[in-house]
This record gives structure tokens, sequence and C-alpha cells, in this order.
């Protein structure tokens, strides 16, 4: 993918007619935050979704701090080349860069555009700007409902169609492609054959957003404990719960339902979320409600939100006491189930530039690990039912 | 005494006049093909959810620098406040969707630019309307 990604832009590059010429100019943008996450519990690290390696200490700059740089060039009258560079920390703790889109896009009429190459796989309402934390009120997206898709990217194709309908900005996006994360431990997972449709209409202050996506999907674990556990699932004879554990036949699907409304005063939002897969990872459903109010260069927000545990991966009655209780175990520290309030502050203290702070009172469900991980793992079962105060500050800027 | 109270006042008066300038114009050189544009259109081309009229002429806004009049000038027209209108533009921009306008030096330099490109409107106060430009819409 980055071979054909840098081939791509040599090609652009290359052209003879470039900057400034015909088309106009390229453009340099820029993102970044700087936060650190502080809990009162030492024994648990705050995940953003096992794609960073979770902290050991108790002030975490990991899950939320990211810098990213786009470059825009525009090849043609009605053609351009973008490419966004990210880096935050990954799931081995390293911060290196990658490459978050790397599309060319092509404006056939003014309401008809299509893009081809690295995008950013959309099954949620805010994915597109996920990471851009500047763009949000919040220090963090609620994890409850973006925690559900572990993919960033999606190599492939869309369609961006705008219709006027009664004075109504509608836009369909339908979507396909692939995409692969690695996440904690040595885990990896793929999507293929992704396919998608979204649905976006804006009046005035309101925006409504609806969404269906749906992939083939393969996963697979690197920790120790599914090692362990998949070897003497095997030995017991138990092969259909280890293939319902991890390997390469699973779907998923995801529909969403959001809105936006912002007035200039008060910003709300909301969305539900449902995740369905055949295997490997649990199905859930989620859902955010966020309030917030513009006071001059402030905007005090508040944040509730859950995701509840629909099935978790197998359910398959193990016969063999021992193997029952890892295979339990193993279902828990794959569930997310939590909820949350968060109380928090954004204060647009210059131009570009935001200072956030934020408390959030996170109670992890009975039998779940929530968006955190132990960092012990002498009991597994220790997370479920605990109720985690977390702190957050946030430097969040755009150029 | 006497003099420092005329400095009060005239800087006084100085703020007032930035912090409310006159109305504004959306402008487009003489010879673009763009005759006039509907507040609606105007909303969606400056937000970068439009990039060509009706008619299939391709249109490129210019923005101000950051100052009082660009902030007007988007409230006015968007009702979004400068705040709003960055975290707007970081959203679309960083999830690929439209670049922000490209943005003039000054008043003059929107006017000389609508004139150099036939795609390009800016917007200016009305009491820098001359026989140079078009106005297409005035936001008041």
């Amino acid at each position: 993918m980055l071979r054909w990604i840098f081939a791509l832009l040599w090609i652009v590059i290359a052209q003879p007619a470039r900057s400034g010429g015909d088309f106009g100019d390229w453009q340099i943008s820029g993102f970044g935050t700087i936060a650190g996450a502080f809990s009162d519990d030492d024994s648990i690290a705050l995940t953003r979704g096992a794609l960073n390696k979770p902290g050991g200490g108790r002030i975490d700059l990991g899950p939320d701090s990211i810098i990213g740089f786009q470059l825009n060039i525009p090849v043609a009258t009605r053609a351009d080349f973008t490419l966004q560079i990210r880096a935050g920390e990954d799931d081995k703790g390293h911060v290196e860069p990658t490459v978050g889109w790397a599309f060319l896009r092509q404006t056939w009429t003014p309401s008809l555009s299509t893009r081809i190459g690295r995008m950013r796989v959309p099954f949620f309402m805010l994915s597109d700007s996920l990471q851009v934390n500047y763009s949000n009120p919040w220090v963090r997206p609620p994890p409850e409902v973006y925690g559900l898709n572990p993919f960033n990217d999606l190599d492939g194709v869309d369609l961006l169609y705008h219709l006027d309908i009664a004075g109504a900005d509608v836009e369909v996006r339908p979507y396909i492609g692939r995409g692969r994360v690695e996440f904690a431990e040595n885990g990896s997972a793929q999507i293929s054959n992704t396919k998608g449709l979204n649905l976006s209409v804006y009046i005035g202050h309101l925006s409504l957003h609806a969404g269906h996506g749906e992939s083939r999907f393969a996963l697979q674990w690197g920790d120790a404990q599914f090692k362990q556990l998949d070897a003497a699932l095997r030995f017991f004879g138990y092969e259909n719960v280890s293939r319902q554990l991890a390997g390469r036949d699973g779907y998923i699907r995801f529909d969403t339902l959001g809105f936006q409304w912002d007035d200039g005063k008060w910003l709300v939002s909301g969305e539900y979320m449902k995740r369905r897969a055949s295997r490997y990872i649990a199905s859930n459903h989620a859902w955010f409600a966020s309030l917030g109010y513009r006071v001059g260069d402030w905007t005090p927000y508040v944040t509730v939100a859950r995701q509840f545990l629909d099935a978790p991966m197998t359910e398959t009655v193990i016969a063999v006491p021992g193997l029952a209780e890892g295979v339990r175990a193993f279902n828990v520290s794959r569930n997310d189930a939590q909820h949350s309030t968060a109380i928090g502050v954004r204060w647009d203290f210059a131009r570009s530039m935001a200072l956030k702070g934020e408390y959030s009172r996170n109670r992890i469900e009975k039998d779940a690990w929530g968006t955190f991980f132990p960092t012990s793992f002498a009991d597994p079962f220790a997370l479920g039912g605990k109720t985690v105060h977390l702190y957050t500050l946030s430097l969040d800027w755009v150029f | 005494m006497r003099w420092t109270m005329s400095l009060i006042i005239g800087l006084a008066i100085a703020t007032i006049a930035q912090a409310a300038p006159s109305d504004l114009a959306i402008v487009s050189g003489k010879s673009s093909p763009a005759v006039e544009i509907s507040r609606e259109q105007a909303e969606r081309l400056f937000l970068g959810r439009l990039d060509a009229l009706p008619d299939g002429a391709v249109v490129n806004p210019v923005d101000l620098p950051p100052g009082p009049v660009r902030d007007q000038f988007y409230l006015h027209l968007t009702g979004k406040n400068p705040n709003q209108i960055r975290a707007y533009w970081s959203r679309l921009v960083f999830a690929g969707r439209a670049v922000p306008p490209k943005q003039a030096q000054s008043v003059a330099e929107v006017k000389s630019l609508v004139n150099k490109f036939n795609d390009l409107i800016g917007y200016i106060p009305i009491s820098d309307v001359d026989n140079s430009v078009r106005v297409l819409l005035r936001i008041e």
C-alpha cells in the first residue's frame, strides 16, 4: 500500500505543470493534540480501543496525543491529491508516522465526486475527523461508541453525491474497500470486501447521519492468554470454540444513526451504533448524548455514553471446569461494555488552539474490561464492576 | 488632559469602527461569468459544500486575512462565530472533504485577484466597492 502511495505521489510531484501553475497551489495544513490522562486507580490503564500500548504510569500521554500533517495538491482542473501523515502511539508503544489519507479525488460535476486511495473507514458519524480533537468539543470522542470500530483505514473507492431536497443538502456516500489494523500484544485484524452506504442531511444548524457498513472479517490474537487457551481448547476437542475466537471467516456489520446541532450557542449531539459480528469479537450496541453551551471562548459540556454487550464471542458451554473459566476470562477481557459520564470545558484561548479539561466517571460493567487494560493480569475479573475516575487535560491545535 | 481625552475618544471610536465594520459585498471580476448568486449558494460556496453554480461555472472563494471583517462576514452569512468556523474547517479539511478558501492579503488584493481569475469571488466592505468589481450579493 505504502509503495503505491509514494509512487502516486511521485507521479503527482513529477508533473511538469505543478505548484502555483494552472491548477492552483499546494496547501499544507496540520493538527495535533498533547493530552495527559490520569486515573485514580493505578491497577488499570486507559487504552484507545487497544490500538495504543496501555500506559504503565499514572499520567498517560499515549491514548490521545497525536500529530498530523496534510498536503493537498491540485493535479488537474477538477482533480486533487490529498495526503495525510499522522503519528500517535501505536500498539507497541512507538510513535511512528503512518499514512492516514492518500487519495486522488476527481470532481465530475458540482454534485458528484469520486475518491480512490486510502481513506478512513466511515462506519460512524465522526469517523472522518476522529483524531482531529480540535474539531470536537471533548478531549476524545466517547469511547463507548467509537471504540466499537477498531479500524482506521479503508483502501478503496468512495463516491460523494450531493442533492438538494426541499432546501436540505443531502449527501449520499457509497464506498467499497479493505483495511487492516494491528493492536496490542501482536494482534491484527483485516476487513475485506467492505461495502457500505452513508447518508447525511444538513438542514441549517442540524445535521443528521445514518450509515450501514458490512465486511468480511479476519482476526488473529497474539497474546499469551489466547495462545494458551487456544491450545487447551484444541487439546480437549473444542476446535469449534477455537474457530469462534480467531480466524479468517468472520463477517461484521455496523449500523449507526446520529445527529448534531450547533446554533452557535448550543452544541448538541448524539449517536446510536450497533455492531454485529459473526465471530472473533463480541456483538454490541452503544450510544452517546452530549450537550455543550458556548459562553464566549468557553464551552462547558457534559456527555453520557454507554456500551452494552449483546453477545460475547462464544456462548458454547464448556464441560471442562478450568477450561470453562479460561473461556469466560477470555470473553471478559474482550468485553468493552461500560458507561460513563464526562463533564468538561473547552477554552478557545487562541486562534486555532484549544485547551480542554475533562473529568469522567467510568463504570465498567460486570464481566468486562471497559475501555481499560489491567496493569497486572493476575485476576482478569478484577476490572468488572469497577468505577474509574479519569482526569484529562488536552491541548489541541490546527494550522 | 484634553489631549488624553481626545486620544481615549479616538481609540474608542476606532475600536467601535473595527468591531462593527460596514456592510459587506460578495464580488467577482468584471468579466466573470457569475452575475449573481443567492445567499444560500454563497453560504455553501464559502463553507466548501459547493464549488460551482447550477450552470456548471466553477467558483472558488477567496478569504480576507483573519480579522473583524472576515469574522463579521462569516457570522452574517453562515451564523457561525470565528471559533465555530475554525472547528468547522478543521473537520472538513482533515476529513479530506474540502480545501479552505485561499487567502488574500488585503481588500485591494481581493479586487485584483477576482479580476485576474474569472472563477474567484471574494468579499469586501461595501465602502470599498468600485468600478473594478461586480457585486454578486450584499451581506448586511
